[in-house]
């Protein structure tokens, strides 16, 4: 088997690359590094040998291609599983929700690492700033159905994963965002993905943050 | 059915904001045409296609490996700077720290170079440009003698850019690289 995603045992950032995975049902390594002391061992320990340029975590492995960051690691998912557009018009469109997106993992992240009363404070400015920011990715959907329109993308994923980290914080995060919630709900359906709901796994859940955040979900 | 009808909605008054046409309005954005985009990453990519300084089909991967890679420079920078004054010089420390390291791994993906993809110049070398000088001008040291700073150097002479430079209104003459209320606004002939 020789497609494999590296990961720590959280979703942060990997979880996206591995719902494309999922989608894609092809037979791959769902590497899961354990974020303790022997994790951390392991991990430092060949970080620098197993063939990356720019060494980081997620990694994939696909033959002989090896590849860090985790944007980077999302497009080539979706090229190789037909989940990139091909339109030129569509190639700006994803790029810009693909960084909305992203923006959306980066802010939630920048707030959860603050330590429990900073966090605090901060959480409810997060918030408001957040909800405007999905207001707009919202007229951007519209009746979609996916966010580039007809053809569903990997930002379609970015953006499922992110905004339901932050609403696992706020339960009502959405709720002024019907085509969000709309598009959230059509991503959790397809039945490519069932597989995983209904499983064992995903039943035991994967924290998002890591435990010695303010919000480890 | 194309792509619905963008209703942005702003309940406050933030003057030319929200009035571009911009779907997510947003500094930097790009009007080119009917073309209106925002985030600086997807502008960058948009010039790239636009100018043909793309990698070929089978550097993709691996030159938008170096785009992110150049990003998480970028945005750690951005945090020690915009960041609490009282941490800034532990932060700035961290980010030094760690900057040798990051400068190695960008001398062995350049390798004989001269560029990122080898021969061809693509978008990721005037991100390497760009916020890799910052990170000389906040750490000069760092790059003294290394390969990533010849590699600066080799964009730096393209003809294009030694006009601008040499340009008797060349903005980074008169632009901080931060923001002047920063903790390290990036003051142009100064440290």
């Amino acid at each position: 088997m020789s497609l494999k995603l590296g990961y720590w045992d959280l979703r942060a950032m990997g979880e996206v690359s591995r719902y494309l995975l999922r989608y894609s049902g092809v037979d791959w390594v769902d590497r899961r590094i354990p974020l303790s002391k022997e994790g951390y061992t392991q991990w430092f320990g060949e970080k620098y040998s197993i063939g990356l340029d720019l060494p980081n975590l997620p990694y994939l492995e696909d033959g002989e291609v090896r590849i860090t960051q985790s944007i980077a690691i999302n497009r080539y998912l979706a090229r190789k599983f037909g989940l990139y557009p091909s339109a030129q018009e569509s190639l700006v469109k994803c790029d810009m929700i693909e960084q909305e997106a992203q923006d959306f993992r980066v802010l939630f992240q920048n707030l959860i690492v603050k330590k429990q009363d900073e966090f605090e404070q901060g959480k409810p400015e997060f918030l408001e700033k957040m909800k405007k920011r999905l207001e707009m990715l919202d007229g951007y959907v519209g009746s979609g159905p996916f966010v580039l329109g007809d053809n569903l993308s990997y930002v379609d994923f970015m953006v499922f994963e992110y905004v339901s980290q932050i609403k696992k914080m706020d339960p009502g995060f959405v709720d002024g965002a019907s085509n969000i919630a709309r598009l959230l709900e059509t991503i959790h359906s397809l039945p490519q993905l069932q597989p995983y709901f209904t499983s064992e796994e995903f039943k035991k859940g994967t924290p998002i943050n890591p435990a010695f955040t303010s919000f480890s979900g | 059915a194309g792509l619905a009808q963008q209703a942005v909605v702003s309940t406050q008054s933030t003057g030319k904001k929200h009035s571009l046409g911009l779907d997510f309005p947003n500094l930097p954005y790009l009007i080119d045409g009917d073309v209106k985009i925002s985030q600086s990453v997807a502008i960058m990519r948009y010039l790239g296609r636009k100018f043909g300084l793309v990698p070929s089909e089978a550097d993709v991967a691996r030159i938008e490996v170096f785009e992110q890679f150049l990003m998480d420079i970028r945005n750690s920078l951005s945090k020690v700077c915009y960041g609490d004054k009282e941490k800034f010089e532990t932060a700035k420390a961290d980010f030094i720290g760690k900057l040798a390291k990051q400068l190695e791994e960008v001398k062995g993906f350049i390798g004989d170079g001269p560029y990122a993809a080898g021969a061809k110049l693509t978008y990721v070398d005037f991100m390497a440009l760009e916020f890799l000088s910052h990170c000389a001008a906040f750490s000069p040291e760092s790059f003294e003698n290394t390969a990533a700073a010849d590699y600066l150097d080799r964009i730096k002479s393209l003809p294009a850019l030694k006009n601008f430079y040499e340009s008797e209104n060349c903005t980074h003459n008169s632009y901080t690289i931060n923001a002047p209320f920063s903790q390290w606004p990036g003051w142009p002939n100064k440290q």
